[in-house]
């Protein structure tokens, strides 16, 4: 039971010339012993990737492994031919990966993806083939494993395509499965369902796993022992409760102290401040337009609530809930189809575009991805200045209130002739925020601002946000999928399922005693739930 | 606290565009030729032995130096109207690399805007704009450059201005998906929230990020509209006598064929390194802007 399958030994991967260290895995050493979950751990750019690339031999051609040994079953992987290493691929070590759209083939149905797990090691008849790949689709607990046998990737949903994909990963078998972020792009209620899944297959098969992630959360969930990195090297490794529960170093202790705690911090009271926004039975809904696809989705329906000002407002839910569609409606940058949106008591919907225009220096918004929010061609001045200049202020003036704002988000002053591209997703978001600051809005939307963060980059972030928002009397709309998050920042949040909300209250009321089903799902759902610190914000200790 | 001592480590030594265009041997060698040519073409009145128009019939069809009976004072020979075959190939380099320019730059106008529009407001307009660019690639080029040219008159200007309105096809239906890729970012909908009127997202905010893009199909257009000019005025549709065009001395040649080959083959050598210069400079640049990436 307890014997060792795979062992890396002081491992050190090369990077290509001109990147930002020499060695993107340095002394790397771990062993992932029978019927484990060993989770490893990092920020991006931890090296904890590209280790379990090594492992399976597919590290892209610009990364060599420079020293050190990878033993699995007695041989050296790294000494190893390629002719062998197909042979131990898929049969002895599989793969799990991030994104299911683009990891399996778009082309076949998915039985037939299974099946050609078989026939790339000559195994089974063809008959025995089909048989087992429905075997594997109802081990997994597809809904309709006959279904999914017949279905092309596209017709799944992201949990249902993760399904498919660990039972191609379990099809021979393997001693080892190599899981790279395998929920990361999932929903909470479905990345319950598979972390729940992975812990019943390793149970039943005695499979040793080796799980990359970034969410300590999902550690704290599903590991039996755990490594961290940082910078390409292990800075601390044990068994998963003591290295949660007592971390010995301090890169750790600010890792886990960044993860915001799911309860709220208590004391916050209820504001009697005026109305800033007020939505009214906001209703939109996407129409089907092809030929074969008439099916309308309601994106909103009936979603009404009050802005005060100073207060933030969480609006949480699933992909698809329409989430992001109200944010885009409450900025006009899409079209409500019945309902009132109601600012300084005029009714936004009515106005012209004309009329409108004074309205969008009220409302600002901050977008998800640094990488994509800033235009990669113009200087940060520029990005800050641009928007009061067009409302009318002197460029002059601009520019050197864009240097103020610089300085409020926690940036230098040499950052205003520089690109986008000079900085980290950190600091883009800072950027970002200054953007938005710079119309002196009294409503900022944020649509997922911390999602693509790093942990510790996140804490700084959103500290950020709530010491503006205190400093600039804002109201903030705070738009997330991720509940810890929302705990830590919201005064009152708001539940959206399916374009409703289905539940709206103050922070401790949603968090402390859910009153709807769904709220108390996911909950339920979040990995690692006891788990996480209150002073995630407070603490402004970095890490990296 | 300060962050930003932190910085994005990828972008940290980028080297500038030259630099990487220097490292390229494909790159800087047909740059380094085009850049030749394009100095032939300027200072073409220094560097040509003779006039190009001036007639002598009694030294018509000398062979170029090598052959038996060459004349020293014409390095390449002379033509059926016993012109200067080297002061003429100068000369023509003049209207390949004119034809080449504004070909390029009427069509990019045309085909840029186009695509612009029609990427960036999709719906309807992006529907009517489709149709229109759709009922230009169902036009034959050639058979129509020739009618109109028939109609209007051979000329260098319509000939310049024929092969302008028709070659901007490409850069519309590739600009409009370049455009539709920068359209769907982020940065573009904070354009739209802060309330930038869309002229100015379009010229500001998309049009240099698509704008390495564009002078990449410049190049490899520039190649096509030089080809198109020389099979013009090899036909009698394009540049008219006396000018020195390629195409045109090509067609001259054609009843020397057997007779004196190189007449045939000295145009048609410099046409080929030019476009293929072209192409193979179109070509790197793609790759080095590239990878450049969208940051």
């Amino acid at each position: 039971m307890n014997a060792t399958v795979l062992s890396i030994q002081g491992l050190s991967v090369a990077l290509p010339e001109g990147a930002d260290r020499r060695l993107a895995v340095e002394d790397v050493s771990l062993e992932l012993k029978r019927g484990e979950t060993l989770c490893v751990v990092g920020e991006s750019g931890s090296g904890k990737s590209i280790t379990a690339f090594a492992v399976a031999g597919l590290l892209s051609p610009q990364l060599t492994p420079v020293a050190g040994k990878i033993f699995f079953d007695g041989i050296d992987l790294l000494k190893t031919p390629e002719m062998v290493m197909r042979k131990i691929r898929g049969a002895r070590i599989a793969m799990v990966f991030q994104e299911p759209m683009t990891a399996l083939n778009p082309v076949l149905r998915c039985g037939r993806q299974i099946m050609e797990m078989f026939e790339a090691h000559d195994l089974h008849s063809q008959r025995a083939r089909k048989a087992r790949a429905l075997e594997l689709l109802i081990e997994v607990g597809l809904p309709d494993p006959e279904k999914a046998f017949h279905a092309f990737p596209h017709e799944l949903s992201g949990g249902q395509r993760q399904r498919v994909m660990i039972a191609m990963a379990l099809a021979l078998e393997p001693d080892v499965i190599i899981a790279d972020e395998p929920t990361t792009a999932l929903d909470v209620t479905t990345q319950a369902q598979i972390l729940t899944l992975l812990k019943r297959l390793r149970e039943k098969h005695g499979t040793a796993i080796l799980f990359i992630t970034h969410d300590f959360g999902v550690v704290a969930e599903i590991a039996d022992r755990v490594v961290v990195m940082h910078r390409g090297k292990v800075v601390e490794s044990g068994p998963a409760a003591d290295l949660l529960n007592n971390p010995r170093e301090p890169y750790t202790k600010g890792l886990l102290a960044a993860v915001p705690a799911l309860s709220p911090p208590p004391g916050v009271e209820e504001g009697d401040s005026p109305v800033v926004l007020s939505a009214r039975r906001l209703s939109k809904t996407y129409r089907g337009r092809g030929l074969f696809n008439r099916r309308d989705v309601a994106a909103l329906a009936d979603v009404s609530f009050d802005l005060r000002r100073g207060e933030t407002l969480g609006i949480v839910g699933e992909s698809g809930s329409g989430k992001s569609t109200l944010g885009r409606c409450l900025m006009r940058l899409s079209e409500i189809d019945a309902g009132e949106i109601i600012v300084d008591g005029k009714d936004l919907r009515t106005l012209s575009d004309r009329e409108f225009q004074p309205f969008r220096k009220r409302m600002q918004m901050v977008f998800q991805d640094p990488f994509a929010s800033l235009n990669p061609q113009s200087r940060i001045g520029r990005i800050i200045a641009d928007g009061p200049t067009v409302h009318g202020m002197a460029h002059n003036q601009a520019l050197e209130q864009a240097a103020e704002l610089l300085g409020l988000v926690g940036l230098d002053l040499s950052a205003m002739d520089r690109y986008p591209r000079e900085f980290s997703g950190g600091q883009r978001q800072r950027i970002g925020i200054a953007r938005a600051l710079a119309l002196e809005p009294a409503i900022v939307i944020a649509d997922e601002p911390v999602s693509a963060l790093d942990v510790s980059v996140q804490a700084q972030v959103l500290k950020l946000l709530r010491e503006l928002k205190l400093r600039l009397s804002l109201s903030l709309i705070f738009i997330t999928h991720d509940l810890r998050v929302a705990a830590q920042i919201c005064d009152r949040i708001a539940v959206m399922q399916r374009g409703r909300i289905v539940e709206i209250g103050s922070t401790e009321e949603v968090f402390g005693h859910p009153k709807s089903d769904y709220t108390r799902a996911l909950l339920a759902a979040v990995p690692g739930r006891e788990f996480g610190s209150h002073r995630a914000l407070e603490e402004s200790s970095n890490p990296a | 606290m300060s962050v930003s001592s932190k910085q994005a480590p990828a972008a940290a030594q980028r080297p500038g565009l030259m630099r990487r265009i220097v490292s390229t041997p494909a790159v800087s060698i047909s740059g380094g030729f085009l850049l030749l040519l394009l100095l032939i073409a300027l200072l073409a009145p220094l560097l040509a032995p003779y006039d190009p128009y001036a007639q002598d019939l009694s030294r018509r069809l000398l062979p170029p130096i090598g052959y038996p009976n060459h004349d020293a004072a014409h390095l390449l020979g002379t033509d059926g109207f016993g012109r200067d075959y080297l002061s003429r190939l100068v000369y023509g380099t003049r209207i390949s690399l004119l034809i080449g320019f504004s070909v390029v730059f009427i069509a990019g106008l045309i085909g840029t805007t186009i695509g612009m529009i029609a990427g960036y407001f999709g719906g309807k307009v992006d529907q009517v704009l489709m149709f229109v660019i759709n009922t230009r690639l169902a036009m034959p080029v050639f058979l129509a450059a020739m009618a109109v040219v028939v109609v209007f008159g051979a000329s260098l200007t319509s000939t310049v201005l024929t092969l302008g309105l028709f070659l901007w096809d490409r850069f519309a239906v590739v600009v409009r998906s370049a455009t539709q890729q920068v359209a769907a970012q982020d940065f573009v909908l904070a354009a739209q929230s802060i309330g930038f009127s869309n002229t100015r997202i379009i010229f500001k905010e998309i049009l240099p990020n698509i704008l390495s893009v564009v002078v990449v199909i410049a190049t490899l257009e520039m190649g096509s509209a030089i080809l198109l000019e020389a099979a013009l005025s090899f036909l009698g549709f394009g540049v008219q006598e006396p000018t020195a065009s390629w195409g045109l001395m090509l067609s001259q040649a054609r009843e020397q064929l057997f007779f004196d080959a190189w007449l045939i083959y000295l145009p048609g050598f410099a046409l080929l390194s030019l476009v293929l210069a072209i192409n193979v400079f179109g070509d790197g640049l793609r790759d080095l802007l590239g990878a450049r990436g969208r940051a």
